[in-house]
């Protein structure tokens, strides 16, 4: 069955309202990754939290770890302080650096996605479903365009498995 | 100074607008000879109406700022508190959402506890509580 692009939202929505939101999306550029949940949002997601929802400037029913305003700065600076994230320049896939970006339309942050192994992105859109995407299919809308590329070097973990299992036998 | 079609100088500067908010307008309906059948929304149909398109133009949005900017959510929060206050709470209970900030505004209250203000499942509860306990529910 071929997949359309309303099925990439759980309904009611509009056809027309996705078009005006993300001029860019297509089922080329985006897959479907989970299924709707509005009990977590995209700034949750990006540090694997699916049970709170996150956003900075004291809004009722969000965390956030520091005291921190709407603001891109701000977002950038919790990730760096608390997350030993740094700033990047560019969104490139980099094996050994996970990634994270932060979109902004007209100086408002507005959205968060994470890089996978593939290259591509996976995001929770508002309340609706997450998705795996390119950069450029969520932007140019309502999430305006990425402002702000943080990466953090991965774990070792291939190495830490090999001594363990020279230990272990 | 009103132009002899009643629009200010200002007002026809744009014409576009001279043609989109100029309708038929009689004297008065008595002596129009039209009679108009007004379909007058109630409450909850207002409220409904509203909802789902804000839901259809937040739906995507994660900013909380944003969400509640929307001009949609603005109209709700300009309606009555008391017939739109168990609106809001059942709209909460069935699918929840952003609806914190707009029962604060309706009650003038907040029931959160400082500890829970981050959890959304606990806020929600809260003002699921204060709704029963106020009979709104």
């Amino acid at each position: 069955m071929t997949l359309q692009l309303s099925d990439l939202f759980d309904g009611p929505i509009s056809l027309s309202q996705i078009k005006k939101d993300y001029p860019n999306l297509s089922t080329a550029n985006a897959e479907l990754a989970s299924k709707p949940d509005p009990y977590y949002n995209c700034a949750a997601f990006v540090v694997n939290v699916t049970n709170k929802k996150w956003w900075p400037g004291g809004f009722d029913g969000y965390y956030w770890p520091i005291n921190a305003s709407n603001t891109t700065a701000d977002i950038k600076r919790t990730f760096e302080e608390l997350y030993g994230w740094k700033s990047c320049a560019n969104g490139n896939f980099e094996r050994r650096y996970e990634k994270v970006v932060i979109f902004e339309n007209n100086g408002v942050p507005t959205h968060l996605a994470k890089q996978i192994r593939d290259g591509r992105w996976v995001s929770k859109i508002g309340r609706w479903d997450d998705i795996k995407h390119t950069l450029e299919a969520v932007g140019g809308g309502d999430y305006g365009q990425p402002a702000v590329f943080l990466r953090k070097r991965l774990k070792r973990r291939g190495i830490f498995l090999f001594f363990r299992s020279l230990l272990l036998g | 100074m009103p132009s002899k079609n009643g629009y200010t100088d200002a007002e026809d500067v744009y014409p576009h607008e001279k043609y989109e908010y100029e309708p038929f307008r009689p004297k008065s309906w008595e002596t129009s000879g039209y009679v108009v059948f007004v379909n007058e929304e109630t409450v909850e149909e207002k409220f409904n109406r509203l909802v789902e398109r804000w839901r259809n133009e937040t739906g995507g949005m994660s900013s909380p700022m944003l969400k509640i900017s929307n001009p949609n959510y603005s109209k709700i929060l300009k309606m009555d508190s008391q017939a739109v206050l168990p609106l809001i709470l059942q709209e909460l209970k069935n699918r929840p959402d952003d609806w914190f900030f707009a029962l604060r505004v309706h009650s003038e209250e907040n029931p959160i506890d400082p500890q829970s203000v981050g959890d959304f499942e606990l806020v929600r509860q809260a003002w699921l509580e204060w709704g029963k306990r106020n009979h709104y529910l």
